[in-house]
């Protein structure tokens, strides 16, 4: 194992520990942590067997290990754009109606 | 109001008959506190006197919703004799000023609400001929169309743009209307109950049509007249806000 193998697993180790305990602590699996702890999953299991990627994408088709990273990372960035922009537009309705009612609530009438 | 020149409401739109029976806002049109014009105004210091004082003359209650203007719309408006002004802290959008005046109007007890623009562009006088058909019960919503009135300075551009945002929105929403991006409208109490704007900003003309057509309500075209200047142009929206436009539109029906 390369040095960077034992810090990176070592690290994604930790995260998933803490994943597990807080899932254990609530007694509850969202759809959301489900899908982070198999991110760090499949991260730990890539960083640790390099072929295995490798093997993965003589399967799709893609040729080189890299590849797939590179691919999955494009997708994964999309997702968490999106994402993060769906949230915004909550937030910024949520602010709408908050101002909406602080518009109604000083209401004045000329004259 | 020229009978011949209202479009007729698609037949799956059939009239609801909350609207039918409308009597009671017929009643009411003595009060004027029945028709109420929503006035959505951001930096109009300089116009909106000259419109709230057109709109005077009428048996109306007006509510001008500034949308954090940086001058002194609000306080122009208030130095009106009972016009209503609200003010939002910051500024959100057409769209949100529209919400936030129509949420007033209702809980005032609205029986019609006009939607009104603060550039000077609209005409006071189509606001008899607005909101006609709903007090006679013939429709919950009804649409103004410069296209069937008068657009008066309108460049060749931006009515090139606007037909296609009518082909866009015939496909989109299936409502076969003549104009989709006008200020101008009237909704019965029960049309602006059932509507909820989400966008904030341009997108939301689209939207209404889109819930006119979730909602089934029904809805006729009225002629009106729209006056464009050099100075409405310069502050309007520009032709690539309609991509603009288009995909806030498409992404604002993906969150929930």
């Amino acid at each position: 194992m390369t040095p960077f193998q034992i810090l990176a697993l070592t690290l994604l180790g930790l995260i998933i520990v803490g994943e597990c305990v807080q899932v254990i602590r609530r007694r509850k699996l969202t759809g959301f942590v489900a899908v982070r702890l198999l991110v760090w999953l499949g991260a730990a299991a890539a960083i640790a067997s390099p072929g295995a990627v490798q093997q993965v994408a003589g399967w799709l088709g893609i040729g080189r290990g890299a590849d797939v990273v590179l691919y999955l990372f494009v997708l994964a960035f999309l997702a968490v754009a999106f994402y993060l922009y769906a949230g915004q537009v909550r937030l910024r309705r949520q602010l709408t109606e908050a101002i909406r009612r602080l518009a109604v609530l000083e209401a004045r009438r000329g004259g | 109001m020229t009978e011949q020149r209202i479009q007729e409401p698609l037949r799956d739109a059939p009239a609801r008959s909350e609207a039918k029976s409308q009597p009671a806002a017929s009643e009411n049109l003595a009060d004027p506190a029945a028709v109420w014009v929503v006035i959505p105004a951001y930096n109009e210091a300089s116009r909106i006197g000259a419109v709230l004082q057109n709109l005077a003359a009428r048996r109306v209650t007006v509510v001008v919703v500034d949308d954090g203007s940086r001058d002194n719309t609000a306080a122009v408006a208030l130095a009106h004799e009972g016009v209503w002004v609200l003010r939002h802290i910051v500024n959100l959008g057409q769209g949100a000023a529209l919400q936030t005046g129509m949420d007033f109007a209702l809980q005032n007890g609205a029986e019609v609400i006009v939607t009104f623009d603060a550039d000077g562009q609209h005409d006071a006088a189509d606001v008899d001929r607005l909101i006609e058909p709903i007090l006679l019960g013939k429709a919950d919503v009804v649409l103004g169309s410069r296209f069937l009135g008068k657009a008066e300075g309108i460049p060749w551009s931006r009515r090139l743009l606007l037909r296609a945002a009518v082909w866009f929105t015939r496909w989109h929403s299936g409502l076969r209307v003549s104009d989709t991006h006008n200020g101008l409208r009237a909704f019965s109490r029960h049309a602006a109950s059932r509507i909820r704007i989400t966008q904030n900003r341009m997108a939301h003309a689209s939207e209404i049509l889109e819930q006119i057509r979730a909602n089934r309500l029904s809805y006729v075209e009225v002629p009106v007249t729209i006056r464009y200047s050099a100075a409405t142009l310069a502050k309007g929206q520009s032709s690539w806000n309609a991509i603009r436009i288009l995909g806030q539109l498409l992404v604002g029906k993906m969150i929930r």
